[in-house]
């Protein structure tokens, strides 16, 4: 692929309600913002396509695609839906640049789970009607079985999958959108009961409202909004087998099937040498660990926490922001969420980083993509 | 960018509605009724790719890896049922706390892809084999 950049970001909420708006609004919101943040780029003249994530069960409208185009300036203007995970969204927005179709091309993505009443219901409804549904009054209990196999297949304890609730609640104390961070001890995940073996309330990410808006622009024309573009080097996504039965448990496959399509865009053959920051779903504690080995960032991702690795000032700092830990889970928003963090990250002055997201459970589809200065 | 928002609680128009999804009706397909007849009569039925030769469990129209029409006639499956993960449920996800925690299973078969989810009976551990005990959606196991 041709490089893609990526030239203004904004975002709005972050908080566990957001009231004073309505999810249009909120859209509108940030998109305000990253208009403003690409150099004030008109989105009525300047920008050629249109793309959103969205969900109709999460709006509670049907055909919610109707209501993307005019909060994000689109009205009358070539915008398109993706029912998925922002960063899928993302990689839509590439192939619209890549093809010659765009040389502007604006992404959304937006939660606002506050609004909805029965949440665990439509979590619930997104699984196989026969075999998997009626099952279990968790919707957490497909983590659950997903982590006990981990933990096993990684010899991983609880104090590791605590370490990493207590890191990124801490690392998320210095992020403005971090609405869950706090400063805990070990013992503080430990002593919380299960909600479902072998997760307290505190390995499980809470959600969070949120709005995210980014612009992305050719080679070509990215330096008439910028003069710090980060570059898109690599983006894919996959779904494992999208049946409970027969996909792949304990360990993420979704999740290296599309880093390695995403490694092998950006010419990455050392990914734990090249990456200089991962922002990776850890909805769940132990999906941080999990999806580490998947993006072949460590073979052992249990010992790289042990020996302090995964932290800002390690050889693979890993959610350095907080993560969904400290920010929590914005629905469609989520990859959005982590990509801004490591957009934040590499304008701070670091060479690259890898942001991997994940559509949460039921589901077994995630997309990764790979950004450098 | 609006500056004019307002926080007051009272201030602020919410409303209640209902999105109409409560009632629908979902068909098995021939394949999956075959198999649901199965565990009717105490089987755990099995379809098998005439290609690759996997027997799939729930049984299922077609093969996801050689994307052909699994065979006609369903096999039973005898192999050992074990348990491949497990996890055990202690509150329902609107956080009220069940009155016995409830250990789910995904249980797996010797020489099967896939597998059925089950409530188990007995300590549960990663690969013990179980005994069904009673045939539905989801089993009923037993550890062994």
């Amino acid at each position: 692929m041709q490089r893609v950049a990526i030239v203004g970001i904004g975002w709005y909420g972050f908080r566990p309600q957001t009231k004073e708006v309505s999810f249009r609004e909120m859209m509108f919101e940030a998109a305000v913002r990253a208009y403003q943040d690409a150099g004030g780029i008109n989105p009525r003249e300047e920008v050629d396509t249109f793309i959103s994530c969205q969900e109709d069960f999460w709006e509670g409208i049907s055909i919610a695609d109707e209501f993307a185009p005019d909060p994000i300036g689109g009205a009358m203007r070539p915008t398109m839906t993706v029912d998925g995970d922002g960063l899928q969204c993302l990689t839509h927005a590439i192939m619209h640049i890549n093809s010659g179709l765009s040389d502007v091309t604006v992404v959304e993505a937006h939660g606002k789970p506050s609004d909805i009443l029965t949440l665990p219901d439509i979590v619930d409804f997104a699984m196989d009607p026969l075999y998997v549904r009626k099952v279990s009054p968790n919707y957490h209990f497909i983590a659950g079985l997903d982590a006990t196999l981990f933990m096993k297949e990684f010899s991983a304890t609880q104090e590791d999958l605590a370490t990493v609730v207590v890191k990124n609640k801490e690392n998320g104390l210095k992020n403005p959108r971090a609405s869950y961070a706090s400063k805990l001890s070990v013992s503080d995940v430990l002593e919380k009961p299960y909600v479902v073996y072998p997760l307290t309330e505190l390995d499980i990410a809470p959600y969070v409202d949120g709005a995210i808006n980014i612009v992305l622009a050719s080679e070509e024309v990215a330096r008439r909004y910028t003069d710090t573009p980060i570059w898109i080097e690599g983006a894919s996504f996959a779904t494992d087998s999208a049946n409970l039965e027969t996909a792949t448990l304990g360990k993420a496959l979704y999740l290296k099937i599309a880093a390695d399509n995403a490694y092998k865009m950006a010419k990455i053959e050392s990914p734990s040498k090249e990456i200089k920051g991962a922002f990776i779903d850890d909805r769940y504690s132990y999906k941080e660990l999990q999806h580490l080995e998947a993006l072949s960032l460590t073979k052992d991702p249990v010992k790289a926490l042990r020996e302090g690795q995964l932290y800002p000032d390690g050889d693979i700092p890993t959610n350095p922001l907080g993560g969904h830990l400290a920010e929590g889970v914005p629905l469609e928003a989520s990859g959005l969420a982590l990509l801004i963090d490591a957009i934040e990250y590499l304008r701070q002055g670091k060479e690259s980083a890898i942001v991997a997201s994940w559509r949460g459970v039921p589901t077994f589809t995630g997309a990764v993509t790979v950004l450098k200065r | 960018m609006a500056w004019e928002k307002r926080g007051t609680e009272g201030s602020l128009v919410t409303w209640y509605d209902n999105m109409e999804v409560e009632a629908y009706v979902y068909t098995a397909g021939p394949v999956g009724e075959a198999f649901i007849k199965g565990l009717n009569d105490k089987k755990i039925l099995g379809s098998r790719c005439p290609k690759c030769g996997r027997v799939y469990v729930p049984a299922r129209m077609y093969c996801e890896y050689c994307f052909i029409k699994t065979e006609d006639t369903l096999v039973e499956v005898k192999g050992r049922a074990y348990i491949y993960t497990y996890t055990t449920v202690y509150k329902d996800h609107y956080g009220n706390t069940l009155q016995t925690p409830l250990h789910i299973g995904l249980i797996k078969f010797e020489g099967v892809t896939g597998g059925l989810l089950a409530y188990i009976d007995g300590k549960p551990e990663i690969g013990k084999e179980v005994e069904i005990v009673s045939y539905g959606i989801p089993l009923k196991v037993k550890v062994k």
